[in-house]
């Protein structure tokens, strides 16, 4: 209790300093430009030349939409409480929902506000954009969030150490399940005994390849979803279909045969980590496109990945849609300026450029194909804004891509949706206010049993069905049958 | 009149209580008006005083899995153990180091047995790992191995940590709690010991006879504020020391971790502040007890 109002206090504190700088900001500038401001996520990098891009951001907006803009800058560490708590009194008028709760939950406590207004007078442009995809921001009959264009589609995928596969004569093309990857994997293990092949039970994403849309229940906590292969509408517990138990199988295998790292339920790295460190082999993610997955790792590991597929279609849900949402606080008093920006950065290129890349010729330098490069003597860790956050902004697809990708980088991105296999529930998505303690329950469990099962540290057979006895009693069924009702309601209405 | 004096004679004294009033007063009680969120549904744009009452339903999700009682054993279980192992602890090394006679020694130890304490978690943590990791550790290589016994997979093994967590937990906190008690002991009449020794007590006579007896107010009172705490927990100790474990959980879960588990993914205030005033009431509850109870005993000893 206390602490929440320490948050509180602390939050007071954060607007009192921005306050001033407000005021400073606004001093100098024209007077009609409405501010807003945007909070922007520190990873690697600090931004320190935030002011210089601000700067030019301003430029371009306070002429076309007449809109100031501050761009606050937070560590990716503290993204999510210091936003919570900016939320609570309007001080930030736009911000990316991501890394944060699911957007459903701000929508029921109020926070954010319905878009669907705003979209009409001044979002014409991301409604071009995204087309049927802004469906998947509506919550209980309203937009209350505006996806990225990206591309959305999801495949499961391995990423290996390229040097091993090239070394072993791997072809990644030649990798298509887990069948194939248990092959490779004996392989490498007999050549580098030294070497796990897997990282860790906790970050490795062993549920893709079964192929389901979680229907809004995030990471491991899957309560309820649709088998996808089956293409209906039924809602079923992932954790008791027979894909669940083939892909334990899998898991429970390879740390028999020693795959795993050592202490896997200890090793509190993420799984890249264990790659770059050349401690494993490989690790299991997603991405529409293997080969894409790989590469935009390269740049973090310092080495070559190569990357290949472990299912062989490319589903794309809401969740896969919705993964990062452009949102506005219920209580901002900007929001028309807010909206204004937001359909700026979807289709104004200049605007995206500058977000995505910097300035050109401070930060960037055009190459002649229409790609872009590091300016002279920078590279991705000295640069003065970070060159790798360019997806964090609504539309990265309309800027120009960065060397060695081809000029028509992203137009793969786009055109990888039209390729996509949809969920059939695509565009619905569930409210969990009816079931938040049964959620709460089942999280615990799902916490207490999941790793230890799928890494097969203990009998699986009777762990498993402990397992789904005590989901059961936690309430799985009841979220399942609050997820079936507002899945039909939500077709019946369509 | 005389009371006009008085204040003024005082009033340098007033004035120095002001910054600490004023600190209490905003820390400690405007965010009691805080405690009406455990009760209702928060929405953003109400704000606290606005938002819908919804009676005790934030409470629900505690009771929700049929392990609900283990939450409430494993928390009061713990501080049970903790409570008395720590005054057992603190009050014979306080003892022990009260009779080192070299000054040299006696600061050195002092130093030495505070460490722990100034560790972090995540730093006990991980000490605690290679004491117990399964392949690199040192008690199942250093110790098992030699001795013939196969390795024991610690973090999968919940009926082990009860006592891991206890030892963590003693290990930690007695240099702190010792000193507590050694500066009292040092505050102890002399010439009381003095006497003893005229007459003809051993070490051992005088422990028992002068410094157990001086000693017991301040074991009293140090009790029955650690028993306010008695339904948290230290979240470090129970979530970070068994490195999360799923498997430990049974053995690990308290109010604490359970909570963080739990609404960690919904940011729900309500159900939070919640969690919170249980804790809170209960913990009252319990002082009021055990101190009404000690004024029964020793009424000299209660805290009120």
């Amino acid at each position: 209790m206390k602490r929440k109002f320490k948050k509180m206090a602390g939050a007071a504190v954060v607007t009192g300093m921005l306050l001033p700088a407000a005021v400073c900001g606004s001093g100098a500038k024209a007077a009609e430009a409405e501010k807003i401001v945007v909070p922007y996520m520190l990873t690697m990098n600090a931004a320190e030349e935030k002011d210089m891009v601000q700067e030019a951001i301003n430029q371009i907006t306070e002429e076309k939409i007449g809109v100031e803009v501050e761009l606050l800058c937070i560590d990716f560490a503290s993204w999510s409480d210091q936003l919570n708590l900016l939320l609570t009194d309007g001080s930030v008028d736009l911000f990316n929902c991501c890394f944060m709760s699911p957007v459903s939950t701000y929508v029921d406590s109020g926070a954010i506000a319905s878009l669907d207004e705003l979209l009409d007078t001044y979002g014409t442009g991301i409604k071009e954009c995204l087309g049927e995809y802004l469906e998947s921001g509506r919550f209980d009959g309203n937009i209350y969030g505006v996806p990225k264009v990206d591309a959305y589609s999801n495949r499961p995928c391995v990423v290996m150490d390229a040097e091993i596969c090239d070394e072993l004569g791997i072809v990644p093309d030649d990798i298509h399940n887990f069948d194939d990857l248990t092959e490779v994997a004996h392989k490498v293990k007999e050549a580098h005994p030294e070497l796990a092949i897997f990282p860790t039970g906790t970050n490795g994403d062993f549920l893709g390849p079964i192929g389901f849309d979680p229907l809004g229940t995030a990471g491991n906590n899957i309560f309820g979803g649709l088998i996808l292969a089956d293409n209906n509408l039924e809602v079923v517990n992932v954790f008791e279909t027979q894909q669940f138990e083939k892909m334990l199988e899998y898991t429970n295998t390879w740390m028999k045969e020693g795959l795993f790292v050592n202490d896997p339920m200890n090793s509190q790295d993420g799984a890249v980590a264990y790659v770059s460190n050349r401690q494993a082999f490989c690790y299991l993610g997603g991405g529409f496109d293997p080969a894409v997955a790989a590469e935009v790792q390269q740049n973090n590991c310092g080495m070559r990945l190569y990357g290949s597929e472990l299912a062989d279609v490319n589903y794309a849900t809401t969740d896969s849609v919705s993964g990062m949402m452009w949102c506005i606080p219920a209580l901002s008093e900007h929001q028309e300026a807010a909206m204004k920006f937001l359909n700026e950065l979807y289709v104004n290129a200049d605007l995206a450029n500058l977000v995505c890349s910097g300035i050109e010729g401070v930060h960037y330098v055009k190459n002649e194909d229409g790609t872009i490069d590091f300016a002279e003597g920078l590279d991705a860790f000295n640069t003065g804004w970070p060159s790798g956050m360019g997806t964090f902004w609504p539309n990265i697809t309309i800027t120009m891509p960065w060397a060695p990708n081809p000029p028509a980088y992203y137009q793969s991105w786009i055109d990888s949706n039209e390729k996509a296999t949809l969920s059939p529930a695509m565009g619905f998505t569930f409210n969990p206010a009816n079931v938040t303690d049964e959620i709460a329950a089942c999280t615990n469990v799902v916490s207490q049993y999941y790793n230890t099962i799928v890494l097969g540290l203990d009998d699986t057979e009777s762990l498993l069905e402990q397992f789904r006895e005590e989901l059961h009693d936690a309430g799985i069924d009841a979220i399942i049958e609050e997820k079936q009702a507002q899945l039909d309601a939500w077709a019946a209405e369509k | 009149m005389a009371n006009m004096k008085r204040i003024k004679r005082f009033l340098p004294l007033y004035l120095m209580m002001v910054p600490g009033l004023v600190y209490l007063v905003v820390n400690n009680y405007i965010p009691l008006a805080g405690l009406q969120l455990a009760f209702k549904k928060f929405k953003y744009t109400a704000g606290i005083w606005g938002s819908p009452w919804v009676g005790f339903k934030n409470f629900a999700f505690l009771f929700k899995t049929k392990d609900a009682w283990m939450l409430f054993r494993n928390t009061i279980g713990y501080n049970l153990v903790f409570l008395v192992l720590n005054i057992i602890l603190a009050v014979a090394v306080a003892i022990l180091m009260n009779e080192i006679r070299s000054a040299w020694l006696r600061q050195v130890s002092q130093t030495v047995i505070l460490i722990p304490f100034l560790l972090s978690y995540v730093v006990i943590s991980y000490i605690v790992y290679a004491m117990f990791g399964q392949s690199n550790g040192m008690v199942n290589n250093s110790i098992l191995k030699p001795l013939g016994v196969e390795g024991i997979s610690w973090y999968t093994k919940p009926e082990y940590w009860p006592v891991i967590l206890t030892m963590v937990q003693a290990w930690k906190s007695f240099g702190y709690n010792s000193i507590i008690y050694y500066a009292t002991i040092i505050g102890f009449d002399r010439t009381l010991y003095e006497a003893a020794a005229v007459d003809g007590a051993g070490v051992w006579k005088r422990i028992v006879s002068i410094t157990l007896p001086l000693l017991k107010p301040t074991v009293i009172t140090l009790t029955l504020m650690s028993i306010g705490r008695m339904f948290y927990s230290d979240f470090g100790l129970f979530f970070q020391v068994p490195m999360n474990s799923g498997m430990l959980q049974k053995a690990t879960t308290t109010i604490d971790t359970y909570v963080y588990r739990g609404l960690m993914e919904t940011n729900d205030i309500g159900r939070a502040a919640a969690a919170g005033f249980l804790q809170s009431v209960l913990g009252f509850v319990t002082v009021l007890a055990a101190n009404m109870f000690v004024r029964r005993v020793e009424s000299d000893n209660a805290l009120f």
